[in-house]
């Protein structure tokens, strides 16, 4: 196996027009190296990679940690972070990696999701700048060819102030999720409601969002009703974990409890 | 017998070398022109062997040697000799080892297993325990007849197991106001020690050394003795630091193989799991069980019999746990007054990863089985459990199960300690409860040696046989040198963990540290307590008689100014008969139990320096998720007197914490033909300290002749025994009934306000 290690992105890209795996934080790809799932020939390592660790208003660099995120980043995404693994791995993984290995569970995602984030993507030959809903196609799927390098993620410039994330796991630190959601509220009512772990991708829940957003002050009986509609709207698999059932179930009791600290 | 004093407060000295990273671990150790050992595991639970060849493996550049069980003696080994150092025929559990390779890297190392020719032809996999010893069944040994196996009753699956009759249950059971009867399903789970096993083995001529992470280096070299016929003399087994073992290191395991490949390869082998290997492939993990109990009681409490039947799942092969059906029959007795008792329990052979003793083996799911269901005939009669518990658990004079009478104990008092301790009457959110369990567990005598010198600086050193497993005992031996030489325990050095160097001892297991090796190091301090008052009667122109040693000195009893230290008598002992001490002594013997019928008894009936114990615990339930939050625990034990308080208090912590782990979140999950489906600490999760509530420790000391010195008992299982119990007890406050599922996590917790499950 060999290694480069760039300093700019274009190095990096052209290292990646050469078929190179890139490498961040290591957190993701090194547990898959370690399971014997892949076997990288060629790695380009992205920490000396200045541009990608830049977090320029509303762009967040892909190479940002956790870490910094937790410190630095909006509400609801900070809280995310913090419940990202433990104090190492929140110093090395980083949110592009998190955005690239598109695991159904990575806490990053929700967020991405419930303000309609983009993916800034760049290659050799050009960049583009990708919806998140045109970006996960699956489980551990991406919209991203091989030669592309994830450089940011692209957020709006304005964000509801009211946030919140959430994550259901069997423990209280390192745990992967049993369901991860975020919840914002803008003033006038609009609700969104992203969740992760119970879907291929990351998800929104649309129906129950648009009933929500109509009322303008819920009742615990809307509450309730929105709990149930969030519960509906999603399609968690049953696998060793958890099953479909108790995921389901979970997804609508985090989601009505975030909007109840939105409301707050 | 000297008091024990200010010399408790004593850290032990493997602390710094442990977090500064200066210690070293088997996996740190490299020797010149070392090769990998890698193994090839079945990856299937039951087949037929039909061809196995490692011509072409045997080729890979890089390879030294590959080796499978044509290359060693065939010799059956285990509690029941079911098993060989590699699968012969038939293999009976996927972790089970088919092939192991020694090259130069890694990466060869694999090649050399890739090019391993094995087929096989599957068989049906055995892995219910009911249909296991129905008629018919699939069998896991068609040859299990004739298995060599010293006092263990068998049949078919059946690979060990006890009853215990007492009294007459029939007539109990008539005489009873209520009867409640119970089910509890406990799944498997792991030992989990944070350093996966390393073996390193270097041959010098006809003796071999080995570097190996064993709770039990004697076990390990005995092991390497009997499957690769060599005099024990020429095998030395050497632990450097150990990372944790939790009984995952108890036993023989692959010091053999290692010993093996190194022999082939001439050349120095060392092999180190991954953590996936660590989970898979150890014959010990805590085993799976099914525990039915049926109490009669009177509507005043009176508890007037117990009928039980306890299956657990075995494994493929046997290790050490033969004797756990007699353990788990006591469990589900427990510390109680109960005349009438019939018992039955089975330990099943599956195809399964093999079961082994994982700290306190079989203790805390019978334990979490019993005291659930005696919270339930508590609720029967309408009486607070507390209160119950408090009127049938025994006490000093009763009599308990098995008719053994105890001296003086200190149950009554754990109870009452742990009660106010966590403040049992206050109150309570109505999310909130605090459930309540006793525990109980014995102690186990053994043969164990040591020697002690004191050099010409007045300095001293233990060599002992014993093995520190991170339990910090073999670190609590200087304590008891130095009490009996009036020395201070920093005033010694040991020499540990190296069988050629040392006495036999049986190792960092059953709690047995310092219940034996202590006795052995009294003893050899003893002897040159002797040497000194001598010399110093004559220096001080007194009788030995009246030599007291104290402080570093011998001094004429009464008269502390005529004195002379001990560091001078050293000096002048160096130059003729040295300052030299061995001790081994004589374990304690069981007490007889008197009255019980018992198959498959062991021994283990009347208990040696039985450890009682009661957990208190307040949780919070989320009654929407069925998370369960552990607030806070206070734990009270009766160990007899605590010679190291560190040390016994991070027993108690320690396995407070494991025991949520076990309530709440461990579990190894099989697919339905005996796989592990999450062999990783992604998805087996242990408690983190972000999960560890205050845990109040309380030691109920009573002075405990006849059991370790001091009147001590041991401390490091007992803790791990009614923490799941005092868990699900509160579990139940809260939700009606018990979730009768271990480990109870959040979603069996939640099936059960649906109402599903539960017992
Ligand atoms: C112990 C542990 C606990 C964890 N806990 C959590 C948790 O609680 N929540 C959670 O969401 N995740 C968790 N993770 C997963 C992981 O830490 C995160 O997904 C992290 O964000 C990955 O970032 P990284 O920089 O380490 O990625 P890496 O491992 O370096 O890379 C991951 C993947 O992305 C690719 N990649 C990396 N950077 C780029 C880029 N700029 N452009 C294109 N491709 C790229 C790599 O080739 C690789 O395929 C945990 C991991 C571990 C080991």
């Amino acid at each position: 196996m060999d290694t480069q290690y760039p300093k700019t992105i274009d190095e990096a890209v052209s290292a990646l027009s050469d078929g190179a795996t890139p490498l961040a934080g290591g957190t993701d790809l090194m547990v898959e190296v370690n399971f014997g799932h892949r076997r990288p020939d060629h790695v380009v390592a992205l920490r000396r990679v200045d541009e990608l660790a830049e977090w320029d208003g509303s762009t967040i660099g892909a190479g940002v940690t956790w870490r910094r995120i937790e410190l630095e980043g909006p509400k609801a995404l900070a809280e995310a972070a913090r419940t990202v693994g433990s104090p190492q791995i929140r110093n090395a993984g980083t949110i592009g990696g998190n955005v690239a290995t598109a695991s159904p569970a990575g806490d990053g995602l929700p967020f991405l999701a419930a303000v309609d984030a983009s993916i800034e993507v760049r290659s050799a030959t050009g960049s583009r700048s990708i919806q998140w809903d045109e970006f996960f196609l699956g489980v551990k799927k991406t919209a991203l060819e091989a030669d592309e390098l994830v450089t940011g993620v692209d957020l709006p410039e304005d964000l509801p102030e009211r946030q919140a994330f959430g994550k259901v796991g069997v423990r209280n630190a390192m745990v992967i999720a049993t369901v991860c959601c975020v919840v914002t509220r803008e003033l006038d009512g609009l609700t969104r409601v992203a969740l992760g772990s119970v879907a291929p991708t990351p998800m929104r829940a649309r129906q129950s969002e648009e009933m929500i957003s109509a009322v303008a002050r819920p009742s615990e009986s809307d509450l309730a009703e929105f709990a149930r509609l969030v519960a509906a709207e999603v399609s968690p698999i049953t696998d060793h974990r958890s099953t479909a059932e108790y995921r389901r179930h979970a997804a609508g009791v985090l989601a009505r409890r975030l909007l109840g600290r939105c409301l707050r | 017998m000297p008091l024990l004093t200010e010399s408790k407060h004593f850290i032990r000295p493997d602390g710094p070398d442990k977090v500064t990273g200066s210690g070293r671990y088997v996996a740190d150790i490299s020797l010149t022109g070392m090769l990998t050992a890698k193994f090839l595991y079945a990856g299937v639970s039951h087949a037929r062997i039909t061809r196995l060849d490692i011509s072409a493996a045997r080729q890979v550049p890089g390879v030294f040697a590959v080796l499978t069980q044509e290359d060693v003696p065939e010799r059956r080994f285990g509690s029941v000799a079911d098993r060989t150092l590699f699968a012969k025929d038939v293999v009976r559990f996927e972790g089970e080892v088919i092939a192991a390779v020694a090259a130069v890297d890694a990466e060869a190392a694999q090649q050399g297993l890739d090019a391993v020719v094995f087929e096989y032809e599957p068989l049906p996999a055995v892995t219910d325990l009911e249909a296991a010893i129905a008629d018919g069944a699939q069998l896991v040994h068609e040859g299990w007849a004739d298995y060599e196996a010293a006092d263990v009753e068998r049949d078919g699956n059946i690979a060990s197991f006890t009853s215990m009759i007492r009294g007459d249950v029939e007539a109990g059971m008539a005489e009873a106001d209520h009867v409640v009867s119970s089910r509890y399903v406990s799944d498997a789970s792991q030992p989990a020690p944070i350093e996966p096993r390393g073996v390193l083995a270097q041959w010098e001529g006809d003796r071999v050394t080995i570097w190996s992470s064993t709770q039990v280096p004697f076990q390990a070299r005995d092991g390497v003795c009997e499957t690769l016929d060599l005099p024990t003399n020429r095998v030395r087994v050497i632990v450097p630091h150990m990372g944790g073992g939790f009984g995952g290191k108890c036993g023989f395991h692959y010091e053999a193989h290692v010993a093996a490949l190194a022999r082939a390869a001439r050349r120095p082998v060392r092999l180190v799991f991954s953590r996936q290997e660590e989970f898979i492939a150890p014959d010990r993990r805590r085993e799976g069980m099914i525990i039915e109990i049926t109490t009669g009681l009177r509507n005043d409490g009176t508890l007037t019999a117990r009928r039980a039947r306890v299956l657990l799942d075995n494994g493929a092969y046997s290790s050490d746990a033969s004797f756990f059906p007699h353990m788990a029959a006591m469990q589900t007795l427990g510390p109680y007054k109960i005349d009438n008792i019939h018992v039955e329990a089975s330990s099943i052979y599956t195809n399964r990863q093999p079961s082994g003793s994982v700290r306190a083996p079989t203790a805390p799911q019978a334990c979490w089985a019993l005291e659930s269901h005696t919270d339930e005939l508590a609720a029967a009669i309408g009486m607070d459990p507390v209160a119950f518990r408090q009127q049938n658990c025994v006490d000093t004079g009763e009599t308990g199960v098995a008719g053994q009478v105890y001296d003086e104990i200190g149950l009554q008092d754990c109870i009452r300690e742990a009660v106010s301790a966590i403040d049992y009457s206050q109150e309570l959110d109505e999310n909130e409860a605090i459930g309540v369990a006793v525990g109980w567990w014995p102690s186990f005598p053994g043969p164990s040696g040591a020697f002690v010198k004191i050099d010409s600086d007045g300095k001293g050193v233990i060599t002992t046989g014993a093995q520190e497993c991170g339990t910090g005992s073999v670190m609590t031996l200087p304590i008891l040198a130095a009490v009996e030489l009036g020395m201070e325990p920093e005033d010694f050095e040991l020499v540990y963990q190296d069988t050629s160097a040392a006495p036999y001892d049986e190792g960092a297991t059953g709690s047995q540290t310092i219940l034996n090796n202590g006795r052995a190091t009294v003893e050899a301090a003893q002897q040159i307590a002797v040497q000194l008052k001598s010399l110093a009667a004559e220096k001080l122109e007194a009788s030995p008689d009246d030599i007291v040693l104290a402080d570093g000195k011998a001094h004429v009893a009464g008269s502390p100014e005529l004195a002379v230290s001990i560091a001078d008598l050293a000096g002048v002992a160096a130059e003729g008969e040295m300052l030299l001490g061995k001790g081994s002594g004589t374990p304690p013997e069981y007490p007889s139990a008197v009255g019980v019928d018992c198959i498959g008894d062991r021994g283990l009936s009347g208990w040696v320096g039985p450890q009682f114990s009661c957990h208190a615990v307040k949780i919070r339930l989320d009654r929407e998720t069925g998370v369960v939050r552990v607030l806070d625990v206070s734990a009270a034990h009766d160990s007899g007197v605590i010679i190291n308080p560190i040390g016994a208090s991070g027993q108690v912590e320690g396995g407070v914490l494991m025991g949520i782990g076990q309530a709440l979140t461990e579990r190894t999950v099989y697919s339905e033909d005996g796989a592990q489906e999450n062999p990783a600490f992604l998805d087996y999760k242990l408690q983190t300290i972000a999960d560890a509530p205050p845990i109040r420790v309380h030691f109920v000391e009573i002075f405990t002749p006849g059991v370790g010195p001091h009147g001590s008992k041991p401390i490091a299982e007992a803790p791990n025994v009614a923490t799941a119990a005092a868990i699900s007890n509160a579990i139940t406050k809260l939700v009606g009934r018990p979730v009768a599922q271990l480990p109870m996590t959040a979603e069996r917790v939640w099936g059960l306000m649906q109402g599903r499950g539960g017992g």
